[in-house]
């Protein structure tokens, strides 16, 4: 649109919705100071007469003008308007330089305003609103509209209208026929009220809050990684569903951990505020990009519940809004005092099931020692000597261990091994396979292979009797491919057979079978073992590379109790040193120097609040009775901890992990170390491992840390070269981090006066011994699935620090995070919050106060942007800003009177949208009758409603509500231009199509189809939405492969339809469109049907249409 | 393909409605923003008419390339004076890590005697047409921030980019092409799309991304499985039925629309026969070093050159790894060995199609390299350079800049000592070349009006020609 069309629509849309611009006084009215004088001054004058005062380091102040013309004061007002008026470059205000030239007109109002006695009013945005008196009968919106109406749009897009606006989707046939067969204000209801009560609704208005929040999956900035906060998505949904009152739904996200009892959802709640970016990026100062996200704390919360921008009043004080650079920061000091946990949301189910497998786990603890084995059935495998192969088809060749089969690969095959031995006792043998040239063991072009049947006979070697077969029994595989178990090889049927392709584990791997014979063989003077291997599975499926070894049993006879206690006993006298009573050692003195440490019960340390790249604890302590030889440090778990810890790593490195570049040690010198050892260590980037001997060797870039056993606790030893003798204090130093911040959160130090102790994670007890032994490994394994914790859904959420570790808040000079100056209490500004009174002392009061009645902005800045949701434009045009810079209401009636009814209808959005869509003025039609007649203003459609409705057109809609977000599918390569290059691997089945809410959201490369029809980034808070019109979205529609497979869908829906091709054109246009098509809209649709004869292009066209993205 | 002259037809003869003319050049304007990509003059003469910004994403090192400090060289292994250093903090290494000396040597070349590190050798060729900014500086001492700062004068996501301001300060010049281009080579990104980003200015004016691939604009192939035929006829029937709907509604927005929908039958042609370098010389492909075919750095400065020709005014070239954190000197050979010549290329055959003197070609990293070494066993670096915000060298050349080399640095390359140009001083430069003052290059937003330079910002004139 051009110029001169959009500046007619403006004027449109004002004198529809009753305006009254600045400088327009009539002359028969008196001027009016917020309506007439404060626009011309606030536009011309306040950048240097207005509030800000900002003084330099030396108290100077930096304002280019000590006069204020923002508040009444004892100007010299024929001064003012002389200078004003003057002519010369010297006198003349603004100053030629400052490009600001007064109109005529305006000189005009601000000499009769002058005249008039100057009379100052407060801004009209911090007056509390006032209700206007309604007739009885009358609607409120139409009563205060005081402006002629368009006709009233036709009962098909009236009907489409307020589906789209409502749920965010067209209406079905069915519903808009209805409608259209009695269009009356009842039935109308009738519609408002299903629409309202639909779980859709919720999905729709949803998508306008997370604007606000900035809400998307990812991190944001360079490394952009997933995070988990879509639990806080789906609050919004329900509790936009549910109707919640926008008071409770305001409190609950500022503040709702604060809330006495907090349920699960009210801590859900406050992701709103964790929705900032963090950046990843490896050497950042993570403190810096803390604050970073605090001034986006402030600057969203300013602009979701006050309408008013505080981005300038960061560096200094506002130079329009009375915001003082000192309200900022007082604004920010309710946010500031934070911690921002992970939270594990509960879930009773899942705390069930984990019960259950606890108490199973306990009974098969209790259980192991039965399942201890018979000694006599222990075997030891040894490769055996082959004395001769026979193969069908394969040439093989031999040594003295391996058969490897080369040449051309036969169909089937047999093989027979020869083995002699000397041996007695042999009892097993076992079946090795060895993956060949990165394939598997098989010949199979895939790697695998069938083991139809193997048969063994023994005969002794001095041929003093027959062979005789061996019963095999009790086999049992490394692998065991579905349908294809090991017990198939000796079931003497040919048709069956042991494989080992398993989908979840590569085939290049090596893989056994052991059969076990009924009876153990000795022959004394050597057993002759003839092995057959059929393979008769044919296509090639023959084994390449294997080997046979023969089990013999030791130690016949024994009995299992006994031969588990032996072996206990001889474990415990190996690790007896180990076993040393430790002395858990309470610090008298512990600090840090960015968290906070406490002293939790039996001397466990726990870290809290901020982290840094460097991050120093000092631990003293007091004389021990003891001496101390070796100290023990426990790194322990704890739920608050990310991961569940024992470190608080965050970002860039692993979540839960720590690194402790240096342990230092000393008395009133420093103590040196003979070694370290623990349980469980990482592996360093480059080289070395990231054990505990790496924080004792002076480098503070080495150190110890865990990698992959987050989330268990573990344990480091530090032997001391010479004891601390008794009775001599000491103090422990512990240094972490690295390129980023990696602090232990939760430990505990413990001291032995024995030395060169190692680190053990057990008390040496049989439940220990057990737990390590190779013998009940299968059941141990099992005992450890059964443990593990089941991972609970996370969130983002605020927690407030414990008042004995608040934060205090800093003004920052100039607003830059490396120039902290004078610590700032939480406060308001007064412009809005009434001198003299209380503050409102922390995050739940301030929440408190911004909805209740004091507070002017709130239910205004909500209702004017509903209003614009449903309008295209609010009646305060510019929504995100109320403050003097702003434009005025175009209604200032309307506006309060919406405001105090919000709230007094307990702040029901819902109430608030059906009282806009009841209203005439909703309903005029938007049709452009002539430039100056009013009309409902069109709107293209929202990126997500587009895409949403084109789902819904085609039947591909579900309705699967919450959970994590859903990749649809996008062009390939959208995503390859973030940094390291993510894949974006579309969703398949039900999540492929849903709707567009549950779109993951990547900042750094978002979903291209939402970005190209001016959906945000999730980057800052969005408070209004452009509506672009551009060639791309023109590209989008026609070409877009998601765009094609829904015209696709489509296509065959409507192919499938009863009807003739008249019918179905009709069909395919209205289930879009809603409305029927005109006889010469029918008729261009069919000549182009019959040229193509594909509903697909048909559909296609149809999604393109201008129409089908519009609001008409 | 779609003839354009084809729907242009209907537009002004057979729809009826007599919108053509207005549809056309309102086309992509913004309905809430009072601006459209129509061509507009600027605040003074434009000396640029166009930019094309190879943006070295992570960093290349000055001390290998622009800046010799031979006195490093002597330093090597022991510590900068902390007097120095100062209280900067360093994203990898510690402040008190020993120097490392040049990785190369440095050769003179033309007339300017310009200064250029060997793997530079290639830009020699071009030696009289480079302006060196050795004095540059920024705020910032990590990749993302760094990144946005240099496009957009705010280390945050969510301010207009250099490009973005470009073209809401000046227009669009092509109807077959997007105005603002971007490209890619080398890994992804730190900054992300917000690099490219309109921030809060209208969507409009976001840079449009070129990809590697048959697809250069996001969907811009007619999809597999649809005919020429098909896709004209396609075509035809939305706007058909766009304009009945207009007959009736009465709305210039969907004339917009259909305008819109003119020029992206247009893009659909216009786009590969951009891509399509067929019709170049075997010269040209030689002297950029490119494959005709191949997505490359050297490939995407040919297109830069054929961009400006048919009339896009600001094109990013992102060629990402250079951050050197270990091995310096490999990264900055392996580097130089895929941009050099095809910068040099790029700088001759603008000037031989008699293009550069309107044409600003901007080389240069969101900051620069420390003097000292970054060595860490337990990352596996060794011989590499931490990240280094004080200073950094950024190359111009045509579009009305001055050849020679600006400003200097200390022996240690650590400080500027003459002339220093902060990254708001370039940006207020690059403005003034276009034709803008960048203190009256304002948008009005969140009640105040913004500007590229924020408060800041002064035009380096001793670079102009």
């Amino acid at each position: 649109m051009d110029l001169s069309s959009r500046i007619t629509k403006f004027i449109l849309i004002a004198s529809t919705l009753g305006a009254s611009g600045a400088a327009s006084a009539k002359d028969s009215e008196a001027i009016s100071f917020s309506k007439d004088i404060r626009p011309i001054l606030s536009a011309n004058c306040f950048k240097c007469h207005g509030p800000d005062d900002a003084r330099d380091d030396k108290g100077k102040s930096l304002r280019k003008a000590g006069l204020r013309l923002d508040i009444a004061d004892n100007q010299d007002w024929k001064e003012v308007v002389s200078r004003i008026i003057s002519k010369d470059p010297d006198e003349i205000m603004p100053p030629p330089e400052a490009n600001k030239n007064l109109t005529p007109e305006e000189i005009k109002i601000l000499k009769r305003w002058i005249k008039e006695g100057a009379n100052y009013e407060k801004h009209w945005a911090f007056v509390a609103p006032k209700k206007s008196p309604i007739p009885a009968g009358k609607h409120a919106i139409d009563h205060l509209h005081r402006k002629p109406l368009a006709e009233k749009a036709d009962a098909y897009t009236l009907v489409r209208r307020v589906h789209l606006d409502i749920i965010g989707l067209p209406p079905s046939i069915e519903v808009a026929d209805r409608f259209a067969a009695d269009p009356s204000p009842e039935a109308y209801a009738a519609i408002v009220d299903e629409l309202l009560k639909s779980p859709r609704y919720g999905e729709r208005w949803a998508r306008r809050w997370l604007d606000l929040a900035r809400y998307a999956d990812t991190n944001g900035y360079e490394k952009d990684r997933d995070r988990s906060i879509w639990p806080y998505r789906d609050y919004v949904i329900r509790s936009l569903n549910a109707d919640k009152p926008f008071d409770q739904f305001t409190i609950e996200q500022l503040a709702g951990d604060m809330l006495p009892n907090a349920t699960p959802e009210q801590i859900i709640a406050t992701g709103f505020h964790r929705n900032t970016m963090l950046n990843e990026e490896g050497g950042i100062d993570p403190l810096e990009f803390r604050f970073h996200a605090m001034t986006d704390r402030v600057a969203t919360t300013g602009t979701t519940w006050l309408g008013l921008t505080t981005g300038c009043a960061q560096c200094h004080t506002h130079k329009y809004d009375p915001i003082t650079h000192h309200d900022y920061y007082g604004l920010m000091a309710y946010f500031d005092n934070t911690l921002e946990p992970d939270y594990h949301i509960p879930n009773p189910t899942l705390a069930e099931k984990q019960k259950e497998n606890f108490a199973k786990a306990e009974k098969l603890l209790a259980e192991l020692p039965n399942r201890w084995p018979d000694p006599t059935g222990k075997i030891n495998f040894k490769p055996s000597t082959v004395s001769s192969v026979e193969a069908k088809n394969a040439k093989l060749s031999i040594d003295q261990i391996f058969i490897t089969p080369s040449g051309e690969v036969p169909d089937r095959d047999t093989y027979t091994i020869t083995i002699e031995t000397k041996q007695p006792e042999i009892a097993a043998l076992r079946l090795k396979t060895f993956a060949m040239n990165g394939s598997g063991p098989g010949r199979t072009e895939h790697g695998n292979f069938v083991l139809s049947e193997i048969e063994v006979t023994a005969s002794p070697l001095d041929e003093s009797s027959p062979p005789t077969k061996i019963t095999l029994h009790n086999p049992s595989a490394s692998i065991e491919q579905e349908g294809f178990p090991v017990g198939n090889a000796i079931d003497g049927e040919p048709a069956t057979g042991w494989a080992i392709h398993d989908p979840s584990k590569g085939i290049d791997q090596n893989h056994y079978a052991d059969f076990f014979f009924e009876q153990p063989v000795s022959q004394p003077s050597g057993t002759r073992f003839t092995i057959t291997l059929h393979q008769d599975h044919g296509s090639n499926h023959t084994i390449g590379s294997f080997q046979i070894c023969l089990g013999q049993t030791s130690n016949p006879g024994g009995n299992p109790k006994e031969h588990l206690n032996k072996s206990y006993e001889e474990w415990l006298a190996k690790i007896q040193p180990d076993l040393t009573p430790w002395q858990v050692l309470t610090p008298s003195e512990f600090t840090a120097n960015t968290p906070y440490l406490t002293l939790e019960d039996d001397g466990i340390i726990f870290a809290a609040g901020d982290i840094s790249k460097h991050d120093i604890f000092t631990l003293t302590f007091p004389a021990a009775a003891q001496p101390v030889h070796s100290i023990r440090l426990e790194a322990l778990t704890d739920e608050r901890l990310p991961e569940s810890g024992p470190g608080m790593t965050y970002y860039e490195g692993r979540k839960g992990d720590f690194f402790m570049s240096e342990f230092q040690i000393k008395t009133d010198k420093p103590l040196t170390f003979s070694g370290a050892s623990e349980t469980a260590f990482g592996a360093q980037y480059g080289q070395g491992n990231a054990a505990a001997s790496a924080a004792i060797d002076g480098d503070i870039q080495s150190g110890w840390s865990l990698k992959t056993q987050i989330g268990t606790n573990q344990t480091a030893v530090f032997n001391l070269a010479e004891a601390i003798p008794p009775g001599t204090p000491f103090e422990i130093k512990m240094h972490f981090g690295r390129h980023f911040a990696s602090t232990l959160g939760k430990f505990r130090i413990s001291g032995s006066p024995l030395p060169k102790i190692k680190a053990i994670d057990h008390q040496g007890t049989l439940n220990d011994f057990l737990l390590q032994a190779p013998e009940v490994k299968k059941h141990v394994d099992q005992i450890k699935a059964l443990r593990k914790p089941l991972k609970r859904d996370q969130t983002l959420v605020m927690q407030e620090r414990p008042s004995d570790h608040s934060r205090q808040t800093h003004l920052r000079h100039r607003g830059e995070y490396t120039q902290p100056k004078d610590v700032v209490e939480p406060r308001l500004p007064n412009a809005i919050f009434p001198e003299g009174k209380e503050f409102p002392k922390d995050r739940l009061e301030l929440a408190r106060w911004l909805v209740s009645p004091e507070n002017p902005l709130t239910a205004r800045v909500v209702v004017n942007r509903h209003w614009a949701a449903f309008f295209g434009e609010g009646i305060v045009p510019t929504v995100d800003d109320f403050g003097m810079q702003g434009k005025l209401p175009t209604n200032p009636a309307l506006l309060d009177h919406l405001a105090v009814t919000f709230m007094e209808r307990d702040w029901s959005l819902k109430e608030l949208h059906r009282l806009i869509v009841t209203s005439a003025a909703y309903q005029q039609q938007s049709i452009i009758a002539s430039s100056s007649a009013p009309r409902f203003p069109r709107q293209r459609l929202e990126a997500e409603i587009i895409r949403d409705s084109a789902l819904h057109a085609a039947g591909l809609l579900g309705s699967k509500m919450f959970g994590r977000p859903v990749r649809p599918p996008q062009p390939a390569g959208v995503s390859e231009v973030a940094y390291g290059r993510p894949k974006w691997n579309p969703a398949q089945g039900e999540d492929r199509f849903r709707r567009s809410i549950y779109t993951y959201q990547k900042r750094t490369a978002p979903f291209a189809m939402f970005t190209t029809f001016d959906a945000g980034s999730g980057e800052a808070c969005l408070a209004r939405r452009d509506r672009s019109n551009t060639p791309l979205q023109a590209l989008t529609l026609m070409n877009d492969p998601m765009f094609i497979e829904i015209a696709d869908h489509y296509a065959k829906l409507i192919e499938k339809s009863q009807g003739d091709t008249e019918e179905k054109i009709i069909l395919a246009f209205r289930r879009l469109l809603t409305r029927p098509p005109e006889p010469d809209e029918v008729r261009l649709l069919s000549d182009f049907h019959q040229n193509h004869e594909s509903w697909k292009a048909l559909t296609r066209a149809i999604l393109s249409l201008d129409e089908s993205v519009t609001k008409n | 393909m779609i003839q354009s002259s084809l729907s242009r037809r209907y537009f002004l003869g057979e729809c009826g409605v007599g919108l053509g003319k207005i549809a056309a050049a309102s086309l992509l304007t913004n309905n809430l923003a009072g601006r459209s990509l129509e061509p507009r003059p600027a605040h003074t003469r434009p000396k640029a008419k166009a930019v094309i910004h190879l943006f070295m994403a992570g960093a290349p090192s000055q001390l290998e390339l622009f800046d010799p400090k031979p006195h490093l060289s002597k330093l090597e292994g022991s510590p900068l004076p902390k007097s120095i250093i100062g209280d900067q903090r360093y994203a990898f290494i510690q402040p008190d890590a020993a120097v490392l000396g040049p990785q190369f040597e440095f050769k003179q070349y033309g007339d300017t005697r310009a200064t250029l590190g060997l793997p530079l050798a290639p830009l020699g060729a071009v030696a009289d047409d480079l302006c060196i900014v050795k004095s540059c500086t920024t705020d910032q001492f990590n990749h993302a921030p760094a990144q946005l700062f240099l496009n957009s004068g705010f280390s945050q996501p969510g301010r207009p980019c250099l490009g973005s301001w470009t073209l809401y300060g000046l227009g669009s010049e092509t109807e077959n092409l997007p105005a603002f281009v971007v490209m890619s080579t080398g890994g992804g990104l730190s900054g992300g799309s917000a690099l490219w980003s309109s921030g809060f200015l209208p969507t409009t004016y976001t840079g449009v991304q070129f990809r590697k691939g048959k697809d250069p604009i996001l969907n811009v192939s007619t999809p597999e499985g649809i005919s020429n035929d098909l896709q004209k006829d396609t075509f035809g029937l939305v706007n058909q039925l766009n304009a009945k709907r207009h007959a009736v509604i009465n709305d210039d927005e969907i004339a917009t629309r259909m305008a819109s929908y003119e020029m992206a039958a247009r893009l659909q042609s216009s786009a590969p026969e951009l891509m399509d370098l067929k019709g170049e010389s075997d010269e040209t492909i030689n002297l950029y070093g490119c494959d005709r075919d191949k997505h490359s750095f050297a490939r995407a400065c040919l297109l830069a050159r054929r961009m400006v020709q048919r009339g896009v005014r600001f094109i990013n070239i992102y060629h990402s790894g250079w951050d050197a954190h270990s091995n310096v000197k490999g990264s900055t050979e392996n580097n130089c060995k895929q941009t050099a010549q095809a910068t040099a290329a790029l700088i001759q055959d603008l000037k031989r199609h008699g293009l550069l003197d309107e044409t600003l070609v901007v080389w240069g990293g969101e900051f620069g390299r420390t003097p000292m070494v970054e060595t860490n066993p337990a990352l596996g670096r060794k011989a590499g350079r931490d990240h280094h915000p004080q200073a950094f060298t950024t190359l111009m050349a045509g579009g009305g800049t001055k050849p020679g080399t600006y400003g200097e640095t200390d022996d240690f390359g650590f400080h500027i000592t003459k002339d220093k140009v902060h990254v708001h001083d370039l940006q207020a430069t690059i403005l003034y070349l276009l034709g803008f003052d960048h203190e009256r290059l304002t948008y009005h937003h969140a009640g105040r009006d913004f500007r590229l330079t924020d408060v800041h910002g002064q035009i380096a004139h001793d670079l102009l020609a």
